[in-house]
């Protein structure tokens, strides 16, 4: 369901720390979880972990070079939320129809 | 009519390729504002008492509408449960609806414009289970 594939998406990027990850690795182009735990001031290993949520979203895709997982940002991963937006969009512009069909069939006396 | 996060320029466009609904990844983050919302705006041909009042009746959502208007108040929006959660009469309701774990908080504001009533819709997911729903109903139990 595209909601549940939106949910996660804005879930990953709830999180101000994946934001900042996700922004490095898009300048960047791709990085290691060693080069980001370098620029920034959290641990390896909280770096994997918030690497794993953001690609468990979708939103990052990782191929291994050498001995070391190489991360770069899946575009496509941002679709289920644009998707999920537009539909809310298209029926709030339905019952706003609705809304304005209604105050015109019942004119002020 | 705007549709996406709101309060994001889009200056400084330094990560061309990543969009987040009109936002580049470097303004989500420097605003923060993450949290989705679709906002649509309408001038409605009518003065603000009966654009109230058509609003708050709830035809126009569903056939089948019955809404308690107060804060705290409950109903329904067809198959979706309906919580009043705050109400500026005459201007201004804010809702929380759900149906399942499918949760979103409604605004509707109204302006008195000269060609008649501007009303603002806001939709925002809460992309969580009835954990906010439950939050409400306990603030209102205890009001």
């Amino acid at each position: 369901m595209i909601r549940d594939a939106a949910s996660s998406v804005f879930a990953a990027l709830a999180d101000p720390t994946r934001r900042a990850l996700v922004e490095a690795i898009a300048r960047g182009g791709e990085a290691t979880a060693s080069q980001l735990s370098a620029a920034f001031p959290i641990s390896r290993q909280a770096v994997t972990k918030h690497l794993a949520a953001l690609s468990e979203a979708g939103l990052l895709r990782s191929h291994r070079v050498g001995r070391e997982q190489r991360y770069a940002l899946e575009p496509v991963g941002l679709d289920a939320a644009t998707q999920w937006m537009a539909s809310v969009g298209s029926l709030w512009d339905r019952r706003l129809a609705t809304l304005k069909e209604q105050l015109a069939a019942a004119p002020q006396p | 009519m705007a549709s996406g996060l709101r309060n994001c320029g889009t200056a400084g466009l330094r990560v061309p390729d990543v969009q987040l609904f009109g936002c580049t990844i470097a303004d989500v983050q420097r605003s923060g504002c993450m949290i989705p919302s679709v906002e649509r705006r309408a001038v409605l041909d009518a003065p603000i008492e009966r654009v109230w009042e058509a609003i708050t009746d709830g035809s126009w959502l569903d056939k089948d509408v019955d809404i308690d208007v107060r804060p705290g108040g409950t109903g329904r929006i067809g198959d979706r449960s309906v919580l009043v959660t705050d109400v500026d009469p005459g201007r201004h309701i804010s809702l929380l609806w759900w149906e399942g774990d499918d949760v979103s908080s409604v605004d509707f504001s109204l302006t008195p414009t000269d060609e008649g009533t501007e009303l603002i819709v806001i939709e925002r997911p809460t992309f969580q289970s009835s954990g906010p729903v439950a939050s409400a109903q306990r603030a209102f139990a205890y009001a």
